[in-house]
């Protein structure tokens, strides 16, 4: 399988000088071919198993020679084993490390009357392995390219092309959430999220009906909404129920037992769940109030168990989403726990 | 030559891919389960399975531990079931393997009694009365494959081989979890096929994890037919 990912040659093909028996593996994906010539599965794994054998398989601890700890012979890293990307931007114009103790790649290419002669690289893969953009004399090469070599100029970009938010990681709060203010921010919700307007989007924050915070999540057993696992009796048998995880705290707070079936519910609607009572759960501090989290699995439905008891957790989560994917935030919003 | 397998509970993640291709090779039906406020589903081995994660939260010096054991035969070198049963043509031992099998003979033997002798409490019967466990997965160990439990596990915890092998390696992984878990341990490695290593006490795992002096073992009389020998089986005592 390993090194159908990495590609083969599908006949005897000349690459320069040299040709490549059919059946042999391609050494890299600068060989791979437009005209059919060449099979591979992914071209960032081309190499990653040659002739040499699984080079993600390889275990040596030997460092590179710029001993930071790139380990090379260690596993693979795509693609062509770089393993860190534009790494030419940790070097000067004329390809010297801006760091000289912990350099990542350096220019080792001979030199002549203060030209650089001949193209050589140290260290890591370099990234695009051109010569450097100025010659020792400081003159300008033609040859050279900028480190970024995925971006239209070369250059490092703090926004990415078309994003609506950014470039800096920043807390906001959930569309729904325990607090009233925002503790890190003058911004308490994403100002560029995605929230619908229809009679369904309703939010309810620091609301005495939804007191608790509802993250929800996968099981191992089930892919996503379960439509095609739920089916699958032995699967099923694991995982037979749509569960509410709680603390044991949360669950002395309302009276409820391991394993007893509970309501819970959101401002947008509610499920019956099986409680599973856990030390797993604590109820965490926040200022100087006292939250408890509850945590639903999304992999239920209608149809299978055949008991149709069983309902999805997307009843309760809001519908709003990021600004560039729109994905819903399932993660964070607020529900109600109690006894049926 | 006897086959092990080492179960390594230290890197078990509960994934349950071994219970789900145990029942898949055997062809068992699923049960209909409920939770019942835990993952562990179904809450024991039955006659249609013979391969169950249990799973336990614990607080073992003031930490939290959430503990899988993945529970099944055995295998033991000296099986108490096979000497209480006294029937070859019911529970037998295979000696290119050292596999402890079940046939449907066992339906002819009184259930609970075998059970009973069971110092792991691994057998079940059926409605009428047929024992059924795990079986090493013998016909695939015979075909040159490793038990579906065992092919199927993703994280290296379940193992199979020669038994010096495993018990070598089951050593060799003691010796480097002990750094940081100062009290685990191999269960019973010198009495069974399928060797154990649990990085607390293993009374934390299973009710069953190690061999209970309460419970299992053999009778006097089972205990008398194994000093006779090969006589008693010829005299079928």
């Amino acid at each position: 399988m390993a090194e159908e990912i990495n590609g083969y040659f599908l006949e005897d093909v000349k690459v320069g000088e040299t040709v490549y028996k059919k059946g042999s593996l391609v050494p890299s994906f600068a060989f791979l071919q437009s005209n059919g010539s060449t099979s591979s599965g992914n071209w960032i794994y081309c190499a990653s198993y040659t002739d040499k054998g699984n080079m993600a398989a390889r275990r040596s601890n030997k460092d590179a020679a710029n001993n930071i700890g790139l380990y090379p012979e260690f596993a693979w890293a795509w693609p062509v084993n770089r393993r860190i990307i534009y790494n030419r931007a940790s070097v000067d114009p004329k390809g010297r490390p801006y760091d000289e103790k912990d350099w990542v790649v350096k220019f080792a290419g001979e030199e002549k009357d203060g030209k650089y002669t001949t193209n050589k690289w140290v260290g890591d893969v370099p990234d695009g392995g051109w010569f450097p953009l100025q010659n020792p004399d400081g003159t300008k090469r033609e040859d050279g390219k900028h480190p970024f070599i995925m971006t239209v100029h070369g250059h490092g970009q703090i926004f990415g092309p078309g994003l609506a938010d950014g470039p800096f990681p920043e807390h906001y709060e959930p569309i729904e959430c325990p607090v009233e203010k925002n503790i890190f921010s003058s911004q308490m919700v994403n100002p560029t999220a995605v929230v619908y307007g229809t009679k369904a989007d309703t939010h309810a924050t620091c609301d005495p009906r939804f007191p608790f915070v509802g993250t929800t999540y996968r099981v191992s057993e089930h892919w996503q909404t379960g439509l095609m696992t739920r089916p699958q009796e032995w699967l099923l048998e694991l995982q037979p129920n749509v569960f509410v995880e709680m603390s044991e705290e949360l669950a002395k707070l309302k009276g409820i037992s391991n394993g007893e079936r509970v309501k819970v519910s959101s401002a947008r609607g509610a499920l019956e769940c099986t409680a599973i009572v856990t030390k797993r759960f604590k109820p965490f501090k926040i200022g100087y109030a006292t939250v408890h989290q509850v945590g639903i699995p999304w992999h239920y439905g209608w149809r299978w168990p055949e008991t149709g008891t069983e309902e999805s957790a997307n009843l309760l989560t809001p519908s709003a989403g990021d600004p560039n994917t729109r994905i819903p935030e399932t993660k964070a919003f607020m529900v109600n726990v109690a006894k049926l | 030559m006897t086959k092990s397998i080492f179960v390594d509970t230290t890197i078990c993640t509960a994934c349950r891919g071994c219970q789900v291709s145990c029942k898949q090779w055997h062809d068992l039906p699923a049960e209909k389960t409920k939770n019942m406020g835990s993952h562990q589903n179904p809450q024991d081995l039955s006659f249609f399975t013979y391969k169950l994660v249990r799973m336990r939260e614990e607080i073992i010096d003031n930490k939290l531990q959430w503990l899988f054991f993945p529970d099944q035969c055995r295998h033991c070198v000296d099986a108490p079931c096979l000497a209480t049963a006294f029937n070859e043509d019911a529970i037998y031992q295979d000696p290119a393997t050292g596999a402890i099998l079940y046939t449907k003979e066992t339906q002819k033997l009184t259930a609970d009694e075998i059970i009973g002798s069971c110092p792991y409490n691994i057998p079940r019967k059926a409605e009428d009365g047929t024992l059924a466990k795990c079986d090493m997965c013998n016909d695939r160990v015979h075909n040159g494959l490793k038990p579906a439990c065992v092919t199927t596990c993703p994280t290296g915890a379940m193992n199979f081989g020669d038994r010096e092998e495993m018990l070598a390696m089951a050593k060799s992984r003691l010796d480097t979890v002990k750094a940081k878990f100062p009290k685990a341990m191999l269960l019973n490695p010198d009495e069974v096929n399928v060797i154990y290593l649990v990085a607390f006490d293993p009374k934390y795992y299973s009710d069953y994890a190690v061999a209970s002096s309460g419970k299992g073992g053999i009778s006097r009389s089972v205990a008398l037919r194994k000093m006779m020998g090969p006589l008693a089986k010829m005299m079928r005592v």
